[in-house]
């Protein structure tokens, strides 16, 4: 079908549209020619194609953008790696902060449970609670692991940093006549038996306690009288030392002859007896 | 479709799509959720998506969507009309632009869809078809119509003039 007068209007909008072969369109075009009247017609059907507004513009494609899945499986992880991360530093921490108190708490506690010379001997109660505090401390130590295990090492060694600066005047100047006197193989027992008996000992005039009755006190709890020996009174500063070392767990070891070479192991400190005197 | 297929659709194609809807609803808000919401649908349905067939598939999606908003506003009709009446005030103020603007509002919807997807986008009457769920010939009658309405717009105005 050609293009006339009568389906004009066709042929103008497939031309407009793009929608003509090259020979249609020529054919148009050369229909134009030949009807000039009509070419304001098809120059009006041009006309109505639309063009948009590029003004108009979306506001909010950064809410639509994707990120890259990569990065969120990375973050995905880093987030657990964080929450991991954030719950073992908080089982050290309550860890911490349960076993190892700061060093001035530290130092304060030690002082406060260390009476004076002059309170020693009534110091039982706090030396036993001492004792199961530590035996407490080590068994959950050993629950929660060995680096719990090693904090609380620590916490018992400035115990005993502590107790030394307290007890170490008086270990200096009285300890070698306990040394020097006692048949001793064991003075951490000997000193538990002292404390086990402290009720009756204490009883007494401490300060007029004789040998003899301080050996048989702790006789009745043990024949491990390792105190029997005693060719001396022990005074109050002397049964101080003994609870000390009782607390400690100090052992004393060696020759028990008369040239006094004896080692006080205290754990902490090792003491020879000999070198002691020698340096009083 | 990848991640980037989809992020490259919201560069290249939100805009467009913005414009097509906003002609319709004449209603910035109403425009903005219809992308919003194709563009939700497309990442959802991005595996089955093909990337090359992903504009189509958004302007589908926000056309349907923009027709079920403006239904329950019972603001659309949907059957090919006869244009009403047109009435020309003080036209001849306004530009070639603005005339044509109000022209197509005059259009049935369905004419003045298939005439914005040629238009603006440029696709064919196939894909324009597949677009609005029409065949190939019913697009192409429906521009016919519209194309007949925006001249004799055009006419009356410089009539008018």
């Amino acid at each position: 079908m050609n293009i006339n007068r009568n389906n004009y209007e066709e042929y103008f909008i497939n031309y407009m549209e793009n929608e003509l072969t090259a020979s249609e369109r020529k054919a148009v075009e050369a229909f134009v020619e030949a009807n000039a009247d009509l070419k304001s017609e098809l120059e009006l059907f041009e006309s109505t194609k639309l063009e948009a507004d590029n003004r108009i513009v979306f506001k909010g494609k950064d809410k639509l953008i994707k990120k890259e899945e990569t990065k969120i499986i990375a973050w995905k992880w880093n987030l657990n790696m964080w929450s991991i991360a954030a719950m073992l530093i908080l089982a050290v921490g309550t860890g911490w902060w349960m076993f190892h108190p700061s060093d001035d708490t530290n130092q304060l506690s030690i002082k406060s449970e260390m009476p004076k010379s002059d309170s020693l001997s009534n110091s039982k109660p706090e030396i036993q609670n001492q004792k199961e505090e530590r035996i407490l401390i080590e068994k959950k130590s050993i629950a929660k692991g060995v680096a719990i295990k090693k904090i609380e090492s620590i916490k018992i060694n400035e115990h005993h940093d502590c107790i030394v600066q307290e007890i170490q005047p008086k270990l200096d100047s009285s300890y070698k006549r306990i040394i020097a006197s006692v048949n001793l193989q064991n003075a951490k027992d000997s000193a538990e038996m002292i404390i086990a008996n402290q009720d009756k000992i204490e009883n007494k005039d401490n300060a007029n306690l004789s040998d003899n009755e301080i050996v048989a006190v702790a006789n009745k709890k043990s024949d491990e009288h390792i105190l029997a020996s005693l060719p001396m009174k022990t005074n109050s500063t002397q049964r101080q030392i003994i609870k000390a070392l009782a607390w400690l767990g100090g052992k004393i070891s060696g020759n028990n002859s008369n040239d006094g070479n004896f080692n006080i192991d205290l754990g902490f400190a090792q003491i020879n007896h000999k070198e002691a005197l020698a340096n009083n | 479709m990848t991640i980037n297929d989809y992020n490259f659709c919201v560069s290249h194609h939100a805009d467009h799509l913005f414009r097509f809807i906003l002609k319709h609803t004449q209603h910035e808000e109403n425009a903005r959720d219809v992308v919003q919401n194709a563009f939700e649908i497309l990442w959802k349905k991005r595996d089955e998506v093909d990337a090359e067939k992903a504009k189509s598939f958004l302007f589908s999606v926000a056309y349907k969507n923009m027709i079920d908003q403006f239904r329950k506003q019972k603001k659309v009709n949907l059957v090919d009309e006869f244009p009403a009446q047109i009435k020309i005030v003080n036209e001849h103020k306004s530009g070639l632009k603005e005339i044509l603007d109000k022209a197509l509002n005059t259009l049935p919807e369905v004419q003045k869809l298939c005439v914005l997807l040629r238009d603006y986008e440029g696709y064919d009457y196939k894909e324009i078809g597949e677009i609005l769920s029409l065949n190939e010939s019913q697009v192409k009658v429906y521009i016919f119509r519209a194309r007949q309405t925006l001249k004799n717009y055009l006419v009356s105005i410089e009539t008018v003039l």
